[in-house]
């Protein structure tokens, strides 16, 4: 598995490479949310859970949601001071990880938007204190990720990142230590 | 000094470097137009909609292809004034005022 880092010249934010596709992570993903055309393919094929979970009949409407909160992210992500401050724009995907200091799954999401809820993901492994990889996202139109074959692809790809960071011991291990201390305060 | 984690990733890059900063650049310098376009997209993907349409069915009232329906459909062309008046006289979309909306 190899990296990229997002922004040059700053530390915190590295994307997975697929070096059999042509961009990394990231940058697939904002290109796939800005393109029209990839998402009313999408929403055609995922129209029942649009109507569903969120009661948005109109593709177009989906689609200029989806255009609006991937600026919005993206902005966040390259512009100071968000982008200094990752763990503010990142939430632990589940309980299980925010109890974890280093190594836990995050996702990160629009979440001022109120109606409909922003349904755009962007999925992290944060390695350490402002320092993220990110590993891809998805349209998440369902309440879990299980339920959809393009959101499970993302949570085994996080899985799979994650275990390729810890069996590289990508890891302060005092810090596990210090996080063992503090629990037993 | 450099962390444990900055320091593995550091000897795992690919060694190229990320398009993301550039593209995100791209589309902050053309949002302008890029909206333009991407309304025009929008009230195509409408008028499918409406008329339960699929791409083929698009290319086929346009009178063009199947590729050149996607391309128009990205919401990144920079249409010419030919291509505009074709869609507006074959789907009597008017084009032009769907363009010119802020929001829609």
């Amino acid at each position: 598995m190899v990296f990229e880092r997002v922004i040059e010249g700053k530390d915190h934010l590295w994307s997975v490479r697929d070096r059999s596709k042509q961009k990394n992570e990231i940058a697939l993903l904002f290109e796939q949310w800005s393109n029209i055309d990839f998402l009313l393919d999408f929403f055609i094929k995922n129209l029942e859970d649009l109507k569903s979970y969120f009661n948005v009949i109109r593709i177009s409407e989906a689609i200029e949601y989806t255009l609006e909160d991937c600026q919005h992210l993206e902005k966040k992500i390259l512009d100071y001071p968000s982008t200094e401050n990752l763990d503010y724009l990142f939430k632990p995907l589940s309980s299980s990880d925010a109890l974890l200091m280093e190594m836990s799954r995050e996702k990160a999401r629009v979440f001022d938007r109120i109606y409909p809820p922003s349904w755009l993901r962007v999925y992290a492994i944060r390695l350490e204190k402002n320092v993220y990889v990110i590993t891809g996202g998805a349209i998440k139109l369902t309440r879990t990720m299980q339920e959809r074959s393009h959101t499970l692809e993302q949570l085994e790809m996080m899985n799979k990142c994650k275990d390729f960071l810890l069996a590289n011991k990508v890891f302060d291990a005092d810090s596990f230590i210090a996080f063992s201390e503090e629990e037993n305060l | 000094m450099k962390s444990k984690a900055i320091d593995f990733l550091e000897k795992h890059q690919s060694g190229e470097k990320s398009s993301f900063e550039d593209d995100a650049r791209y589309r902050r310098e053309n949002a302008d137009w890029l909206r333009r376009s991407r309304n025009v997209a929008l009230a195509l993907i409408d008028y499918m909609q409406d008329n339960n349409l699929s791409r083929s069915d698009l290319a086929q009232r346009l009178g063009v292809t199947h590729q050149y329906v996607s391309k128009i459909l990205s919401g990144k062309v920079n249409f010419s004034f030919k291509s505009i008046s074709i869609i507006e006289q074959k789907l009597s979309i008017d084009c032009f005022r769907a363009a010119a909306e802020v929001t829609r």
